[in-house]
């Protein structure tokens, strides 16, 4: 194997690389290429060391980028990491064997064939394809594909497997977002109340600015208050941290979604510190892309946490302290300063700049990085050209052109406040510190540090102190004083109020993610998108991967300046959650699905059953097994019917809805809730039961069955049994009824033995007498099978003798055994659902959702015989009679007319139209081809004046044969009398 | 309620009459199994010193086979009392003498739990007890509800991956109850240690419980948990 590119090119000596773990180098690869970095290093950094500062190209003109703050606040390192696209390689650390791949590249990072976009750049003005793909008509389909590649973020890997990601809740008194010197004294405080702390940030380690940063001119400080005060917390129980660790957003009563790897944690606190920092905004002027120009935080980071030198020589532009102190840090990593471009009138006095002057560097007061000289292919700097500020976005011709490589701009800050907007915070700018300041937070919510605007780290740390204290008050953990603040915040100074030097040829990026440049918002604003809302929208200012964070504060300026308003009055725009990017996987977490199984499930799947879902429940669809075709599926079904009406069948009716009515009043809660009487039912009777809403409109059935004077066991639909109960639980409480409701569904496992030999075989398991005259139809019985205490219902769902049989769910399996044994001389077998539904159809039993809708009455599925004519009162009684006589719509049962499928109609479904005169009139709600009848049999809904027996109608049904797939012909029908299968009941009598 | 067992053969759950719906899952993990009120109980697997070991970090355990009663009613306070069963306040539970756990979930509701000895006489009496006319009513507990316990140290981390209440053991207290939901499902989840061990029980609706228990073993992974048997359980108490 070749010899790795030498990490070592750009590494500083200890102390610097406070993250990096010498002792534990790493192998990795990057466009194919070998290279290595250290334990701890990010991509970006351990490319950096390597020399290689080139990561990606940008959105639209596909140039060259490297790292803007080497801490992921900018899309100018986004790669792609195996299946994973838009991976930050400034926050991604490497491990042996990663392959990175540069993203959004047409041949290769170095020479990428899009880049001539940037050549053409004139003829893409902001917002182009707003307007130049659309005619004509359709032509936008065939953009589309090409557009997108060429603006391609990342490869989507169709063919990824899928990721574990799960959730979890987590709890605080006091959540502290943001780990650095004001979030750690926060939390801090917070513990010392008494308060349980969990302290989140989405680096590695804790420190924020205390890990890179330089406070003092001998740059001890930093070091010194960051061990302090991560040791501190690291003695606290009461203080967990979570870090590598993202709060993406606030949601009410400060619910906290945070991200960490594979997991979101959903974090309830009682109140927040939003310790967040603040980002680095960019200086704009000419080709202020280049690789190898960056933010002095950015060199900092590079320094102070992976010990790698930014580059060999650099010119500085800073409004503020920073840049001196970056250029302390830059001197002492071996970096030559070439020149300091002071953006203030004068030199100032504070003591970095002061060690700056000592170190005899030159110094350019009133004076900015004007335009920056790209090296070939825009690869990186070559120098750049210092030139006086003139005035507000202006500079003089000429001024003094630096040779470098490295270009670090200080020019000012804007808290990342997205916590506080997601809670509903405002903000202000002010003219005096050039900054947006945050207010109105939510009770529970405190700010600390430069998030709140403060920047001098003893404000910092008292701020924070502060922040702490009081979230601990509003948790409930009070303790002492508030920690006192002092003034001088040192916001002031910290922001250059206009760091944008337009130039004429343009190049002059103000959004790096979506490359716009500055013309491109005046543009935006020239053409009518003036509305800072609308300039955003139209120019996609703030809503590339960044989302803003080093692009709205200069927009927002711009902005003003084109309308002629204040930056107060253009304001900002709405944050929203998330704060960072998050993966769909963890959105969508560990899924979960609930799934109710009945107690036979598994004899049902080693009986071969092909399951179904009925709601939560799964149930066998039919026996047939797996794999089968249409026709075989179908045969199937007519085998386990005809075996049901010729021998016995067993259905497992488990997921119907159980309820017991116990009380005194429960005839009486009865008579209100269903539409039938059942004050004068007899105990050890079965009724049907009808329930319909207050509209009149059928909701659910099943039956009654009174198993004492004070007792109603009552069975619902699988699928409508919980709206049963609520509706009980509620209507209960307003008549204040002496009876008790009890949702019993899990606790009954149920069967339904059917067919002529359904007495014969159950006889075989029980004392109980089961003659006809013993136990009519309708009667119930509660007696032992096979040793297990049950519930016995003579109803007839299927229309022959049959038995349902419930008992406890834990015995279900047994009960199930025992049957399947003692009928297995009768040829007993298990039917399904399809089955069930096909008997019952030719029984003409309606399946309430089924055969009904959200608007049927019964008077139009023709169940008056279910409604209790002399009652004064049930749910639903009025609008039902008041619809009396008005039904436009009845449901009817049908015949299909079998010539008229012969001649290429194929067997209506359900819901296929009812067609009269080309006009709708009605659906089919139930059809099915009849073995016992050997017809095609239906229900379906019809013109009331068109539902008597011997009426015809057609439905509109797909046409069979080779003719086109929506291709639809039509059937003719016949209304014909109910039930179809033995009317006169005989059979279910027996 | 009982089968009778194949002479000379071991006790299988097949051959009980009343089956818990996770004996496929525990048979396949190697139970061993005893007697419990009807069904066969998982009482260990194989490595009773194992698993009571690995109770105290996290394990769960298959005791719905546990006698459990509900009663429910506008009289039940008045009945549960009549019978010598003093309630906690809703949403809180007692010990009682045998072992039980009076859990009230409502003003007008409890939920009878058998200890880990499965001791039903609290249970029995009050079921001896009841008439029609006592304006209290059982609820079917023992067939509408599946019973897990998850036990050990790890596992109120690990419930906090299916389940949104706080359960740590300085915010949850001993013989606390929350009816919530976990991974979805309707859930008792009562704290009911063992010893000095962080335990809790939970009552789930029978149909779920194969699903609970998947969903249990995914949020156990992660802490290296285990199955445990009755017998485990009764350890971590002795």
């Amino acid at each position: 194997m070749a010899p790795l590119p030498e990490a070592a090119a750009e590494r500083l000596a200890k102390p610097r690389g406070l993250w990096i773990d010498r002792n534990r180098p790493i192998a990795f690869t990057f466009d194919g290429r070998g290279y290595r970095g250290y334990g701890g290093d990010t991509v970006t950094s351990a490319l950096w060391a390597a020399g290689v500062k080139i990561v990606s190209r940008s959105f639209k003109y596909h140039r060259p980028r490297g790292t803007l703050s080497a801490a992921g606040h900018d899309a100018n390192s986004l790669v792609q990491i195996g299946a994973e696209a838009n991976v930050a390689a400034d926050l991604r650390r490497i491990e042996d064997g990663l392959e990175v791949e540069a993203q959004n590249v047409f041949g290769s990072l170095a020479h990428d064939r899009a880049q001539l976009l940037d050549k053409l750049g004139r003829f893409l003005p902001v917002g182009f394809y707003y307007k130049a793909f659309y005619r004509p008509k359709g032509a936008w389909k065939r953009w589309e594909g090409a557009i997108r590649r060429m603006a391609g973020l990342g490869r989507v890997v169709t063919a990824a497997s899928h990721g574990y990601f799960d959730k979890q809740y987590l709890w605080a008194d006091v959540a502290v977002v943001g780990g650095g010197p004001a979030g750690l004294a926060a939390a801090l405080e917070a513990a010392a109340g008494g308060a349980e702390v969990i302290l989140i940030d989405e680096n590695p380690h804790l420190g924020g600015a205390l890990s890179y940063a330089r406070f003092d001119a001998e740059g001890r400080r930093a070091g010194s208050e960051r061990a302090r005060l991560v040791e501190e917390v690291a003695a606290r129980d009461n203080i967990r941290v979570l870090t590598d660790a993202v709060c993406n957003g606030w949601f009410a009563d400060h619910f906290l979604a945070v991200l960490r790897g594979n997991r979101m944690f959903k974090l309830r606190a009682k109140a927040v510190v939003m310790a967040t920092g603040s980002w680095e905004q960019p200086l704009v002027f000419r080709n202020n892309d280049l690789p190898g120009i960056m933010y002095g935080s950015a060199a900092q980071r590079l320094i102070s946490r992976y010990g790698v030198r930014p580059g060999q020589r650099a010119v500085i532009a800073t409004a503020n302290a920073d840049g001196y102190a970056a250029a302390l840090d830059l001197m002492a990593a071996g970096t030559e300063i070439a020149c300091i471009a002071e953006m203030g009138p004068e030199l100032p006095r504070h003591e970095l700049a002061r060690a700056v002057r000592e170190r005899a560097i030159p110094v350019r007061p009133g004076a900015t990085v004007a335009e920056a000289f790209p090296a070939p292919h825009l690869n990186g700097v070559e120098a750049a050209r210092v030139a006086a500020i003139a005035g507000r976005g202006r500079t003089r011709a000429g001024g003094e052109t630096f040779a470098c490589d490295t270009i670090v701009t200080s020019v000012g800050w804007q808290g990342a406040a997205n916590l506080a907007w997601h809670a509903g915070a405002t903000s202000h700018y002010d003219e005096g510190s050039a900054m947006f300041h945050i207010s109105g937070l939510p009770h529970g919510m405190h700010a600390a540090g430069s998030v709140a605007g403060t920047f001098a780290l003893e404000r910092v740390l008292e701020e924070g102190r502060a922040a702490g204290w009081a979230a601990a008050r509003d948790a409930g953990c009070e303790r002492g004083r508030r920690p006192a603040v002092g003034n001088d915040r040192g916001a002031a100074g910290q922001n250059h109020p206009w760091p944008i030097f337009e130039h004429p040829k343009g190049r002059d990026f103000v959004d790096f993610d979506e490359d716009l440049q500055v013309h491109d918002l005046e543009n935006a604003v020239a053409e009518g998108y003036a509305h800072i809302e609308l300039m955003k929208r139209f120019s996609t200012c703030g809503m590339g991967p960044s989302q803003g964070r080093h692009s709205w504060l200069n927009a927002v300026r711009l902005n003003a300046h084109a309308n002629g308003i204040a930056i107060e009055e253009a304001g900002l725009t709405t944050q929203r959650p998330p704060y960072a990017a998050e993966k769909i996987g963890l959105l969508a977490g560990r899924g979960f699905e609930p799934r109710r199984l009945t107690a036979m499930h598994h004899r049902h799947l080693e009986a071969g059953a092909v399951m179904m879902p009925a709601g939560l429940w799964l149930r066998p669809e039919h026996y047939g097994g797996r794999g089968l075709d249409a026709a075989a599926r179908l045969a199937a079904v007519h085998e386990e019917a005809r075996n049901v009406r010729q021998n016995v069948g067993l259905i497992d009716v488990s997921t119907l809805g159980g309820l017991e009515l116990r009380g005194p009043d429960a005839a009486t809660m009865m008579e209100r809730m269903y539409t039938w009487a059942y004050r004068k039912q007899q105990v050890g009777r079965a009724r049907y039961t009808l329930m319909t809403d207050m509209t009149g409109i059928v909701t659910d059935d099943g039956v009654a069955c009174r198993l004492h004077d004070r007792h109603f066991y009552v069975t619902a639909t699988t699928s409508g049994v919980d709206g049963v109960y609520r509706e009980m639980l509620f209507w209960n409480a307003q008549w204040r009824l002496r009876v008790d409701v009890t949702h019993v569904t899990g606790a009954w496992a149920g069967v339904n033995l059917a067919g002529p030999k359904s007495r014969q075989v159950l006889a075989r398991l029980t004392d109980q007498d089961l003659s006809a005259a013993a136990f009519p139809y309708m009667g119930v019985r509660e007696a032992k099978v096979a040793g297990i205490p049950c519930r016995l219902l003579r109803v007839g769902f299927v229309g022959e003798l049959g038995f349902e049989i419930h008992c406890p769910c834990h015995s279900g399996e047994a009960l199930w055994d025992a049957l399947m044994a003692a009928g297995a001389e009768a040829g007993i077998r298990p039917f399904g659902v399809e089955c069930q539904r096909l008997l019952r159809l030719e029984k003409g039993h309606i399946i309430v959702s089924q055969d009904t809708d959200g608007l049927t009455s019964p008077l139009e599925a023709d169940m008056e015989w279910a409604l209790a004519k002399k009652r004064p009162f049930f749910i639903g009684k009025r609008s039902i009679d008041l619809r009396r006589g008005h039904a436009r719509r009845k449901l009817v049962g049908f015949e299909v007319d079998q010539a008229s499928l012969a001649a290429g109609g194929t067997l209506p479904q359900e819901c296929h139209l009812v067609i009269r005169d080309g006009e709708i009139e009605g659906r089919v709600t139930s059809c099915s081809y009849s073995p016992t009848l050997d017809k095609t049999i239906g229900l379906a809904f019809v013109a009331a004046e068109r539902a008597a027996v011997g009426e015809s109608f057609q439905v509109r049904v797909g046409a069979d044969g080779p003719r086109r797939a929506d291709a639809v012909a039509m059937v003719d029908c016949r209304v014909v009398a109910l039930p179809f299968y033995d009317p006169d009941n005989a059979r279910q009598e027996l | 309620m009982t089968a009778p067992r194949p002479a000379g053969g071991k006790l299988r759950p097949e051959d009980r009459l009343r089956r818990s719906p996770l004996y496929r899952i525990c048979a396949g993990l190697g139970a061993h199994w005893v007697d419990m009120a009807g069904f066969a109980c998982p009482a260990h697997y194989g490595d009773p010193q194992g698993e009571a070991e690995a109770a105290r970090q996290l394990a769960i355990a298959d005791i719905t086979a546990l006698p459990q009663a509900g009663w429910k009613g506008w009289e039940m306070a008045a009945f549960a009392a009549a019978q010598g069963l003093e309630l906690p306040p809703p949403n809180r539970a007692s010990r009682q003498r045998d072992g039980t756990l009076a859990c009230r979930l409502a003003q007008g509701e409890a939920l009878l739990l058998a200890g880990d000895g499965g001791d039903a006489a609290t249970i029995q009496r009050l079921a001896a007890a009841w008439t029609m006319a006592a304006g209290c009513y059982p609820v079917p507990r023992a067939d509408t509800n599946a019973r897990i316990a998850i036990a050990g140290a790890h596992a109120a981390a690990a419930m906090a991956k299916l389940c949104g209440v706080d359960l740590r053991p300085h915010r949850f207290a001993d013989l606390a109850i929350a009816q919530t939901s976990v991974a979805r499902v309707n859930t008792i989840v009562l704290r009911a240690d063992r010893g000095a061990s962080y335990a809790l029980d939970m009552a789930i609706d029978s149909a779920s419980a194969v699903y609970m228990w998947e969903c249990l073993g995914d949020a156990m992974a992660e802490f290296e948990g285990r199955v445990v048997g009755l017998e485990a359980l009764r350890a971590l108490a002795a």
